[in-house]
């Protein structure tokens, strides 16, 4: 059982650095916040948008604010590392590289969905929806997971590139799109009072991209940190 | 200088054989449908085109697997050579998807299943080769594009069924009051079964091809496309 | 009555066909160049 505890300590180092750091004052998560509130005021501009919004377009407006913040979260937790040969430390570590894949895309769904608790509020307030029901929390927790354990995968992809994370939301977005669909009809059918049964197709789609994700991430992280 | 394989030859000319069989079956041996005119039958090559560019992906992953199995840069070059040929096929068939429907839709294009799914995949090809291009060592190249094109694969199926999902909840409603089935009479699946099997054989033709400039290249010490 | 849509299918046949015309002769063209 060695292993298995080294495995899940360095998951969870990594995993509370990079809580840590944030908590230090990195003002990633602040910027983040920020910039989700800002998109939303940009689209409400954009799309001419009224307070009685419908169920769909307020689903619509929520995730795509939360992919935008998630992609800016993602950015930020991988060049942190580059940049101070942090990740070299973890490489040293004696466990197998996909327990850093795990803690960070635990702490990405952490700080994203931190972000999401403030949006949900702001949304009911803004658009006369109620998005604060038990239900509708639990599907932004599984489209976020599905989407953030993508978005680690693919953002130690991303930074080993010359365009570094300015790649990553071309890689991202046309295989996250099915987590994307899923997560906004699964949400809208929540705001229009749809039961779970329902919505079970969606729902299932959203916990198959979960476990494949991470399935993924878990066989090919080593492979993608290989120096 | 590696030597060109007979077997290659007789592909190539096997493929050129095969489309033109089909496509002589199409043109005139296989009715004309009533609904939609001629221009139906398009519809063959089309969906033929798109099972070529789907079944391209599952090559690159493949060679993708492979790759990282072995270490050897040649299923490297297998999925460089499926993707950009798997790009080609996306291409062929988006476009003809198009002109086949627009008599009857009256519009260029439409957000149903087939065409939204073949065009994801032809901005995931894309993606790779951006990725590949942003990477410096043929080492990189090769790891990973193969890890991208392994993940790609995954979301496709996943991509298909949530379009098809979404368009039960939200159907298009066309402007004008055509629709684009049809029954398939058995000279029709006659023509059918022909295309596909013509462009899955010129698809094993194109990548073996491809496959092969990648190898020439890398002998000549060329950089690659 | 059926429509009639030939040039809608010649023009569908020859967008296909042609792309896979273009790339074939784009192969020729680079393998030629690697051989050299």
């Amino acid at each position: 059982m060695n292993g298995f505890s080294n495995y899940l300590h360095t998951l969870w180092q990594v995993f509370r650095k990079d809580l840590q750091v944030e908590w230090r004052g990195r003002q990633g998560l602040p910027v983040m916040l920020v910039f989700a509130l800002l998109v939303v005021f940009l689209f409400n501009f954009a799309l001419q948008l009224t307070p009685g919004l419908q169920a769909g377009l307020a689903a619509g407006l929520l995730w795509v604010s939360l992919a935008f913040a998630s992609t800016l979260g993602l950015n930020r937790s991988v060049s942190l590392e580059r940049e101070n040969h942090a990740l070299d430390g973890l490489l040293m570590a004696p466990a197998d590289r996909s327990a850093i894949f795990f803690g960070k895309t635990l702490s990405n769904l952490t700080f994203t969905s931190l972000v999401a608790l403030v949006l949900l509020p702001v949304f009911s307030l803004f658009y006369q929806q109620n998005m604060l029901n038990p239900r509708l929390v639990l599907v932004v927790l599984l489209g976020l997971g599905a989407y953030t354990s993508l978005g680690t995968l693919l953002a130690a992809l991303s930074i080993q590139t010359r365009t570094r994370d300015v790649l990553l939301p071309v890689l991202l977005y046309p295989l996250a799109l099915p987590v994307l669909i899923a997560a906004v009809e699964a949400t809208r059918g929540i705001l229009a009072g749809q039961t779970f049964a329902e919505l079970q197709s969606w729902i299932l789609l959203l916990i198959a991209c979960n476990i494949l994700f991470l399935a993924a991430g878990l066989l090919l992280f080593d492979t993608i940190l290989e120096e | 200088m590696p030597k060109k394989q007979p077997l290659l030859t007789v592909l190539n000319i096997l493929s050129a054989l095969l489309l033109t069989g089909a496509l002589i079956l199409i043109l005139f041996f296989t009715p004309v449908e009533a609904q939609m005119g001629a221009v139906q039958k398009v519809f063959y090559f089309h969906v033929a085109a798109a099972w070529a560019g789907m079944l391209s992906f599952v090559v690159a992953a493949v060679g993708g697997i492979l790759y990282l199995a072995k270490r050897e840069m040649r299923w490297d070059w297998l999925s460089l050579a499926s993707i950009e040929v798997g790009i080609m096929f996306g291409l062929a068939a988006i476009l003809s998807g198009m002109i086949w429907a627009h008599p009857i839709w009256n519009t260029w294009w439409v957000w149903e299943p087939r065409l939204t799914t073949t065009a994801i995949m032809e901005l995931i090809y894309l993606a790779y080769f951006i990725l590949r291009g942003a990477l410096n060592t043929p080492e990189a190249r090769a790891r990973l594009g193969a890890v991208f094109a392994i993940v790609s694969v995954i979301t496709v199926p996943l991509t298909f069924f949530s379009i098809r999902l979404y368009r039960t909840i939200h159907p298009v409603v066309f402007v004008s009051s055509g629709s684009t089935a049809f029954t398939m009479s058995p000279k029709m699946w006659l023509a059918f079964a022909s295309s596909l099997v013509a462009f899955t054989v010129l698809l094993a033709a194109l990548i073996w091809n491809r496959t092969r400039l990648a190898a020439l290249q890398a002998h000549a010490g060329q950089e690659e496309n | 009555m059926t429509p009639n849509t030939t040039s809608d299918m010649i023009l569908g046949f020859a967008v296909l066909l042609g792309i896979l015309l273009i790339y074939v002769i784009s192969l020729a063209i680079r393998i030629r160049e690697a051989r050299k």
